[in-house]
């Protein structure tokens, strides 16, 4: 293997002072050790400590799920609760820099996006912007998109959407995806049922 | 074979992207199709490897109420996330029961491809190749240049580097993939007998124009391996070519300076192979390729009879390894005393988790560790660490959390006490039964009515008033009679009388059914009354039970996360251990090798000292 390949300094200390040859050990040496690169951490791995750690893991998953679906019950029940999602399709002609919520009028909700979560948006992945409590009936709810528009041009768009709550919970999904017939982006909202 | 494919591990050091998962190819701008929110949300935190939340957002759908649409590829998504949590028992067992339940072929071939990749990375290769060869169909475009870049591994593994050439052509032309095989293939070509092949690949590689850190990065590993490849066929002026493309800033200048330096002295120019050499020893730096030059300079100056130089320069490199090895004993003692440890946790706090690799940690130990650092093995145990600290973290977040949800459980159903005289008066029984008395009472006076078609029982108040003034008038010209001729009167009166009546009579019809139709809208009435009463003694019921069933649910939950926490902070401390033995295991084996080197260099000294004493 050849991780296993004897350290330069073995060589070059049973090449017995030959140093005729040194120069050539020394690059062998060299190459080998260039591409050997890496020391083998896990040869004295303590399994002891890998499957305390995996049945840790495993109890902490188990606990998590319990405990985010009781704070989730607790505090926002069913027939009242209602989140807002933010997906994005492709995202070209516009890079999203943060969003504010507001819902009648109140802001709930603001957030700056990082490199990393604009991404995984752009990938596909949905974050939740806001989970609360909504009594049933009519609410406006308005998203307000703040980024560098096409030509790199700042961006501010708004997007409004009227629900009407119901005793189930609700689900409201922004969407930001590029209108290329416009070259522009379109933001889009809608109830999940 | 497993040899082989470990040296495309350990050597080109591709594993941190090669790790990287089915979904979460590196730098990939796929878009994934979301049609479940849950889904959709387990993916944003999948992207940003953040595995806990992630694999959290999967389980709560799965338990709790929320409609799953997209169930085959969450439970994919699930799978290959405990693999990347360390969960590999898990991670195995999802795969399978994915690819023995009735789920659809898409799944099943990407279940194939994950199986393999699961296998490939535990070196079991010849499973991982069997599993790639049930894939009966082309996956997903990224999916599919990872599934070839394997193929391209496993080939090479068997030396059938045709194959490993037919499925590295399979990958997207531009990729990431695509790039990691042809160095693969180079790599594995030029050190076996196949060099004009491999040259072509790595040479092409070396001079691939690239704005992105990652090729960057793996144009300058290209440049180096062809660059000492050539050297040791003897093409030191090739070689030349090679170095010089290598970035000055980057991390492999020092290989690449060393390299150089070999490069003129093997076309005999030692003074200009002394440059890079001088050079790298005047950066003062603690690694293989310094510590090289330091003993390269003599020798050479040896080779050039220049003795005496040679003696100064084999001095010189004897006192930096006697410094070498003070400030490595020096950074012996920073790590014992908790400073790689400490780095590595302000790290945590600075970068995201799995960007070690990206942000090495700022400490005087780092620079020293390098090598270790680079290695996959050292990687997994400080992302394991990571992993550690963060479950801390979680379980503060819930050992914070609880008391209030506890509150909030108590405020509710103090909120819920106060509500319930209100809630027991609306559902007051006797109430109703008064209420459905006085309507059976209305139904049978209407019933009676009705069987004597009781016109006049339907009478308006006015009717009734105008009946009444008439009864009276009708007794007052009675008793006029004998004193007064009332016959005009008496007659008025019997036309008025009769027009009345005529009118209460023909309207008894639409009175009745009017009469009925209140009957009706009362009986609505009380039956919602009813189902209202018995809607409330079912909601207290299940308030209730509801409350009691929040209490079972948090109850317990306190001397659970106080145990895990108890938990977390022994494994914390052993993992710290941990790496701390690796660390300092490292930096001794660079003693080790230092020593061995200022040996070398004093008795070069004494040699040198013997033969010009002899002349």
């Amino acid at each position: 293997m050849i991780n296993q390949i004897p350290p330069f300094a073995t060589i070059f200390t049973s090449s017995a002072m030959k140093f005729i040859n040194l120069s050539k050990l020394l690059l062998l040496t060299l190459i080998l050790g260039f591409l050997a690169t890496g020391v083998n951490a896990s040869e004295d791995s303590d399994e002891t400590l890998e499957s305390s750690i995996e049945s840790l893991k495993k109890e902490v998953l188990s606990l998590n799920r319990d405990l985010f679906i009781l704070e989730e019950d607790l505090l926002f029940p069913a027939n009242t609760q209602f989140s807002i999602f933010l997906s994005m399709n492709a995202g070209q002609l516009f890079t999203l820099d943060s969003v504010q919520l507001r819902i009648d009028d109140k802001n709930v909700a603001n957030h700056l996006y990082t490199e990393r979560e604009l991404a995984a948006l752009e990938r596909g992945g949905v974050q939740r912007l806001y989970i609360g409590n909504l009594a049933s009936g009519e609410h406006e709810i308005i998203a307000v998109f703040t980024g560098v528009g096409p030509g790199g041009r700042d961006y501010r768009r708004g997007k409004t959407i009227v629900v009407d709550k119901t005793a189930e919970p609700q689900f409201v999904e922004f969407t930001i995806i590029d209108d290329t017939s416009k070259e522009q982006p379109e933001f889009n909202a809608r109830v999940w049922e | 074979m497993q040899s082989l494919c470990k040296f495309f591990y350990y050597g080109l050091g591709i594993t941190a992207v090669f790790i990287a998962g089915t979904i979460q190819a590196s730098g990939s701008a796929l878009q994934h199709r979301v049609e479940d929110l849950a889904y959709g949300q387990a993916l944003f935190h999948y992207f940003q490897q953040n595995e806990l939340p992630a694999i959290t957002q999967l389980l709560v759908a799965k338990q709790g109420s929320r409609t799953q649409t997209q169930i085959e590829e969450s439970e994919l998504l699930l799978a290959d996330l405990y693999y990347s949590y360390g969960l590999y028992r898990e991670s195995g067992m999802l795969f399978s029961r994915l690819q023995e339940e009735d789920t659809s072929a898409g799944i099943k071939n990407r279940v194939w491809f994950n199986l393999a990749r699961l296998n490939y990375d535990q070196g079991q290769y010849d499973t991982a190749r069997e599993l790639l060869a049930k894939i009966d169909d082309v996956l997903p475009v990224q999916i599919e240049s990872e599934r070839q870049y394997l193929l391209t591994n496993l080939y090479l593994g068997n030396m059938q580097y045709q194959q490993a050439v037919d499925a590295s052509r399979g990958i997207t032309a531009g990729s990431v993939w695509r790039a990691y095989a042809d160095y693969n293939l180079g790599v594995s070509m030029v050190e076996n007998n196949q060099f004009d092949q491999g040259k072509e690949l790595l040479d092409s590689l070396g001079r691939m124009p690239t704005d992105s850190i990652e090729m960057t990065a793996l144009r300058d590993q290209a440049n180096l391996a062809l660059g000492f490849s050539l050297l040791r066929r003897s093409k030191p002026e090739a070689a030349l070519a090679n170095f010089s493309r290598i970035r000055l800033q980057g991390p492999l200048s020092h290989k690449a300076l060393l390299g150089a330096g070999w490069a003129w002295s093997r076309l005999d120019n030692f003074d200009r192979a002394l440059v890079p050499w001088l050079e790298l020893t005047r950066q003062n730096s603690i690694d293989i390729a310094t510590q090289e030059a330091l003993l390269a300079i003599p020798t050479t100056l040896e080779q050039d009879r220049q003795s005496q130089l040679a003696v100064k320069y084999f001095e010189l490199a004897a006192d930096q390894f006697d410094l070498q090895l003070v400030v490595l004993d020096e950074v012996v003692t920073s790590i014992r005393q908790g400073e790689v440890i400490a780095a590595l946790q302000q790290n945590r706090l600075v970068n995201s988790p799995g960007r070690f690799d990206q942000a090495p940690p700022p400490s005087v130990a780092a620079p020293y560790l390098y090598i270790l650092m680079a290695s996959e093995a050292f990687e997994q145990e400080v992302r394991r660490y990571q992993e550690l600290l963060d479950i801390r973290i979680m379980l503060a977040h819930w050992d914070g959390n609880l008391p209030t949800l506890d509150l909030m459980l108590i405020e509710r159903r103090k909120n819920f006490e106060q509500k319930l005289p209100l809630l027991e008066q609306s559902n007051d029984l006797p109430t109703l039964t008064n209420l459905q008395r006085s309507r059976e009472n209305y139904a049978s006076k209407l019933n009676d009515i009705e069987t004597r078609q009781d016109y006049l029982s339907l009478a308006s108040v006015d009717e009734k008033q105008q009946l009444q003034r008439l009864d009276r008038i009708a007794l007052g010209l009675n008793k006029l009679r004998d004193r007064k001729n009332t016959d005009s009167e008496a007659d008025m009166h019997r036309l008025l009388s009769g027009l009345l009546d005529w009118q209460i009579s023909t309207d008894y019809a639409p009175r009745l059914w009017q009469a009925r139709k209140q009957l009706h809208a009362l009986d609505r009435a009380m039956l919602e009354s009813e189902q209202r009463a018995q809607s409330l003694a079912q909601l207290t019921d299940l308030s209730r039970a509801r409350f009691a069933e929040f209490e079972h649910r948090i109850d317990g939950q306190d001397a659970r996360i106080k145990n895990l926490y108890e938990r977390v902070g022994r494994l914390i401390n052993r993992q710290e251990s941990r790496i701390n033995r690796l660390a300092i295991s490292a930096i001794q084996q660079q003693q080790q090798r230092i020593i061995q080197l200022r040996l070398n260099a004093r008795y070069s000294v004494a040699r040198l000292y013997d033969s010009l004493v002899s002349e």
